[in-house]
């Protein structure tokens, strides 16, 4: 038991430093712990907004599920070629910073077409369900290439119909389990709804951040927190199922559906136009050839310098995950996920104000805590990933590898086995630490190149060309990083 | 007269297996014998041997490898400390490994073990397989390999779920001389099996 | 992948590793840290030109208005015990007096900023300002002609604009400044009824002063309050904006500030930068640039185009006692104008 706890310790590391010891110390700093007697009717009116946040968040998660089930089930009908191109084009609208996409789209229509048809509540969830569903989509492959191998093949003896139906039925188990991951991922957001005049509680926690009240910010954290939890713990559970899969399968085993690519082409139309749009901003004229050049040599090179950093961030923090699900242990990732539910600056203020006095001063001018910071930040996927990574192997591989020594079984079998899934992740968490904005603005050492902090300034001072250059190098590296999750995708089949 | 060394000792030992009751079993084996458990589908034969590589749950019962008894409960030991050499129902080949380095992992810190991966394999007429990865192989060579890498480990006790299923005569009477051979060194076998070949020996387990 | 090509890849990653490694330690040259939330085109601009005199390297940090982060103020609160800015340029008072008040400056040396107004500046002598922005609201020309451009921002609850009057989010940025200078000369009494009006006329909440002005560039909206600079932006490329500077309350003017930082690692190039920056020419170069800024020296020339101090009536403020108004004002708005 005492050797299980030790391992289970070290994956925590990052997050133990990162996030929780700093945050438990500057909330009670800040006297989070220090009740007044109106702190029970800020609680209960900010409940309200939280609830609200939350309904907000349900139903955007809940048809991010149904479009990403769509898409699922019928990548798996597409042949040929241009499947790459149609996941690349799909995951486009969850790896553009959509920052970037309005800017692009203020800059080609003048006034705000977007704001004026997406407003409000609905806009709000309609922008979140469009911007998630993708990643629907891939947990809902991933569950699929849960099933056994000879039950997939059976499917391809089935008409295209009656296929694609039973895929569904089949995928409806792993519906419920998506739309919670899919909640707790987008609870944090207040970016996109803020576009839509929509109230947050992450908007709240930093506007009491930003009048110096920090109490409350924690006390609100908290009740998210408090509510969150349970829903968490329950995801992780059944993430030991004796029955899964005996042999892992390509994820392509409907038969072929003629009128998949059409309607998928269909699907991808708006990622498409968006991306023409961001290619039409950046499209310099004939006088800012020059300039635009040494602002696209300008961002690949800051991109470049960026990179090796969110390789290391995202590649720790997915293994942290990995592990921690790869020894089964449900506290360990649920502690991981819970800074994703928070807002990044919460826990990148606790970071500055506990460290940052104490550290040396040659890793003081290294981007070191800002790295810890990031790492937090991708614990929800971490631990995704982690889960789906164990999930896939299959049962009789995993029975022959416990029949070795657990350090040899664990680093030459399993991790070998889980890369399919997780170098994918790594290039997410990649795409998803270049576009961090909220740690980025407050721990990046000065002088360090931040693509995201330039592209949101940008954005405020309406230099819309300049940012859609950017938003245009960031889209050719999710590219990139598509075009790997594809490729890994089926090498690991 | 010498007493007998047993590699496997079951004293009304029951297994469960979802809502399915396995046993009471209670089984000797000895170090150089073999045995084949039968019975028909359904019975518990795949459980009991998981129950004995600690993969599954013992509900009651006592169960002995080589001479040391195995606690129930978090203090037993995990399937690897248990001496065993495991071979299952299903293929459980690791895709991204070629069977030479599959074989190289199972057989530890075994120097002696690149010649005799040679010379096994070569029994199993693999020899020239060996480089390859599970991919490349038929279904009948993949489980004469998974064979391979089940008896190069240095365990004492063999559990071979199924191992003949892919095979035809030629490849069956290979796996059995190379069993016989290993029980002769000191090894003992139990396997669970729907036939069983003339003068060996098996005990039924589940109704009749 | 033979050998060969492995040697190749290996050798680039290595050398793209220790240019990454190279680029993340400072060099030694002597450098200031600047925490700047003026609009970067702008400044960086500014800051070359300094950097260019003085050979002094400037490492700056710019800011950004999304509402997913806290600013640059919030980032100089955390670093308190181990400052990394040197000098915070703030293009809005409020936040920097409330810094001031909580010891974050140290006091300017004698004589920087000669020729502004001590209304301008800290008391104390802890930070300077300089090129103002005014409160305006932008106007769709096609909607209301320029007798029916509100005057006061009691104006905004007239039922005849129910629904067509939009303000950026109240907690965040400049709008904040504003409702708290609101509150200080209202009144809590006075300035709770404001707000009830504008939820009454039901006033859109957008995300931003730029979201705020894009809302009456499109014609959802006619009136929006908003800065100067972000009307000016849209002008120059062509958009055909209206704007008003509610004469009747007085006009708000929001200067920049300048401030050293306590303990920070560069004090004497700190105290150059600040220098510098409160120098005529940078208020110069500010008021031709598209943020239209206001200089606070009358002897500073401006373009046709532009605005000077003596155009306006500016609304005299107690910067220290809107900055105590401030976390009321944005609870009040937040309760009144955002709760569900």
């Amino acid at each position: 038991m005492k050797n299980r706890a030790v391992w289970m310790f070290y994956p925590m590391l990052p997050v133990l430093i990162g996030f929780y010891i700093p945050i438990i110390l500057v909330a009670i700093e800040d006297g989070f712990f220090s009740s007044g007697p109106e702190t029970s009717f800020v609680a209960i009116a900010d409940l309200l907004l939280v609830l609200s946040t939350i309904r907000m968040v349900a139903v955007a998660a809940l048809l991010a599920t149904l479009v990403g089930l769509v898409d699922a089930v019928l990548m798996a009908g597409t042949r040929g070629p241009l499947r790459g191109l149609i996941l690349i084009l799909l995951l486009a609208s969850f790896l553009i910073p959509p920052a970037a996409l309005a800017s692009a789209f203020q800059a080609c229509i003048g006034a705000s077409t977007l704001r004026a048809t997406v407003r409000d509540e609905i806009g709000a969830i309609l922008m979140l369900a469009l911007r998630w569903a993708p990643v629907a989509a891939a947990i809902l492959l991933a569950a699929a290439s849960m099933w056994p191998l000879a039950q997939e093949r059976a499917l391809r003896s089935l008409p295209p119909g009656v296929a694609l139906v039973t895929r569904l039925r089949g995928l409806r188990p792993s519906l419920l389990r998506c739309v919670g991951l899919l909640l707790l991922l987008m609870l944090p957001a207040a970016e996109l709804p803020s576009y839509a005049g929509v109230e947050t509680v992450s908007q709240r926690i930093l506007a009491r951040l930003t009048v110096g009240d920090a109490a409350e910010g924690w006390r609100l954290a908290m009740l998210m927190v408090t509510l969150v939890v349970p829903a968490l713990y329950l995801l992780s559970s059944s993430s030991n199922d004796p029955e899964r899969a005996t042999r892992r399968h390509p994820v392509d085993g409907l038969p072929a559906l003629r009128w998949a690519n059409g309607f998928l082409w269909l699907r991808v139309l708006p990622a498409a136009a968006l991306l023409l749009v961001l290619l039409y901003t950046a499209w310099p004229q004939a006088s800012e050839i020059a300039i635009a050049g040494e602002e696209l040599i300008d961002a690949v090179a800051s991109i470049g310098l960026e990179l090796p950093r969110a390789l290391i961030a995202s590649t720790l923090a997915i293994l942290c995950g990995w592990r921690l699900a790869d020894g089964g242990h449900r506290i360990g990732l649920l502690l991981l996920c819970l800074p994703t539910m928070l807002p990044g600056s919460l826990g990148a203020i606790a970071v500055a104000r506990i460290y940052r006095p104490i550290l040396p001063l040659w890793l003081d001018d290294l981007p070191f805590l800002l790295t810890v910071t990031q790492m937090c930040k991708l614990g929800a996927l971490a631990a995704a990933c982690g889960f789906v990574a164990t999930c896939v192997l299959p049962a009789s591989e995993r029975v022959a590898a416990q029949l070795l020594p657990p350090t040899r079984a664990r680093w030459r079998i399993r991790l070998p086995r889980a890369l399919p899934v997780l170098i994918p992740a790594v290039g997410i968490g990649v795409a998803l630490v270049l576009g961090e904005v909220e740690a980025t603005l407050l721990l990046a050492p000065p002088g360090h190149p931040s693509t995201s902090l330039e592209l949101h300034q940008m954005m405020h001072f309406r230099n819309d060309e300049q940012a859609a250059r950017l938003a245009l190098v960031l889209a050719i590296l999710g590219a990139t990083m598509a075009g790997l999750v594809g490729r890994y995708w089926k090498r690991g089949d | 007269m010498k007493q007998r060394e047993l590699a496997l000792d079951l004293g009304q030992l029951v297994v469960t297996r979802g809502i399915a009751v396995i046993g009471p079993v209670t089984l000797q084996l000895a170090v150089g014998e073999q045995l084949a458990l039968t019975g028909p589908n359904g019975a518990g034969k795949s459980s009991l041997l998981l129950a004995i590589a600690g993969l599954l749950p013992i509900q009651s019962g006592t169960l002995s490898i080589a001479g040391q008894p195995i606690t129930r409960g978090p203090a037993a030991p995990e399937s690897w400390q248990r001496g065993l050499g495991w071979m299952g129902q299903e293929r459980g080949l690791w895709p991204h490994l070629s069977i030479e380095a599959q074989c190289r992992l199972a057989a530890a810190k075994d120097r002696a073990s690149r010649q005799r991966i040679g010379a096994i394999a070569e029994q199993l007429a693999i020899s020239d397989r060996i480089t390859r990865f599970p991919a490349q192989l038929s279904g009948g060579e993949a489980q004469r390999a998974e064979l391979l890498r089940a008896v190069i480990t240095p365990g004492r006790l063999l559990l071979l779920d199924e191992p003949f299923s892919a095979q035809n005569q030629e490849g069956r009477q290979r796996m059995e001389t190379l069993l016989d051979q290993l029980c002769s060194e000191g090894r003992a076998v139990l396997m669970a099996s729907h036939e069983v070949s003339q003068n060996r020996a098996s005990c039924s387990i589940g109704s009749p | 992948m033979d050998m060969k090509r492995r040697w190749l890849w290996g050798s680039a990653l290595l050398v793209w590793f220790l240019i990454w490694l190279n680029s993340q330690f400072p060099s030694d040259s002597r450098s200031v840290t600047i925490y700047c939330s003026h609009d970067r085109s702008h400044s960086q601009r500014i800051l070359d030109r300094f950097e260019q005199e003085t050979g002094i390297v400037v490492d700056a940090v710019f800011d950004t208005e999304a509402t997913k982060t806290v600013g640059l103020t919030e980032r100089i609160r955390s670093e308190q015990v181990r400052p990394r800015c040197d000098v915070h340029w703030s293009n809005e008072p409020l936040r920097a007096v409330l810094l001031a008040q909580d010891g974050h400056y140290e006091i300017l040396p004698e004589g920087v900023g000669p020729g502004i107004d001590s209304r301008w500046r800290d008391e104390a002598g802890r930070w300077c300002g300089f090129a103002a922005r005014a409160r305006v609201v932008a106007i769709h020309p096609e909607s209301l002609s320029s007798s029916e451009i509100p005057r006061s921002v009691e104006a905004l609850a007239d039922p005849k604009l129910l629904g067509k009057v939009v303000m950026a989010d109240p907690r965040f940025g400049t709008t904040g400044s504003h409702l708290a200078i609101l509150r200080t000369t209202l009144g809590p009494q006075r300035f709770r009824e404001l707000l009830q009006g504008w939820k009454a006329n039901r006033m859109q909440i957008v995300s931003s002063n730029s979201s705020s002005r894009d809302r009456v560039l499109s014609g959802e909206a006619w009136v929006g309050l908003t800065d100067t600079d972000d009307v000016e932006v849209v002008r120059r490329r062509g958009a055909s904006i209206g704007e008003g500077f509610l004469p009747e309350d007085g006009v708000i003017l929001l200067p920049n500030v300048v401030a050293v930082v306590k303990g920070c690692p560069h004090p004497e190039e700190a105290v150059q930068l600040v220098r510098w920056l409160l120098r005529e020419e940078v208020e110069e170069w500010l008021a031709s640039s598209s943020s239209r800024q206001i200089p606070l020296r009358n002897e500073v020339p401006v373009d046709a185009s532009g605005l000077s101090l003596s155009q306006f009536e500016p609304l005299e403020i107690d910067w220290s006692a809107a900055a105590d108004q401030l976390d009321d004002a944005v609870r009040e708005a937040e309760r009144i104008l955002l709760n569900p």
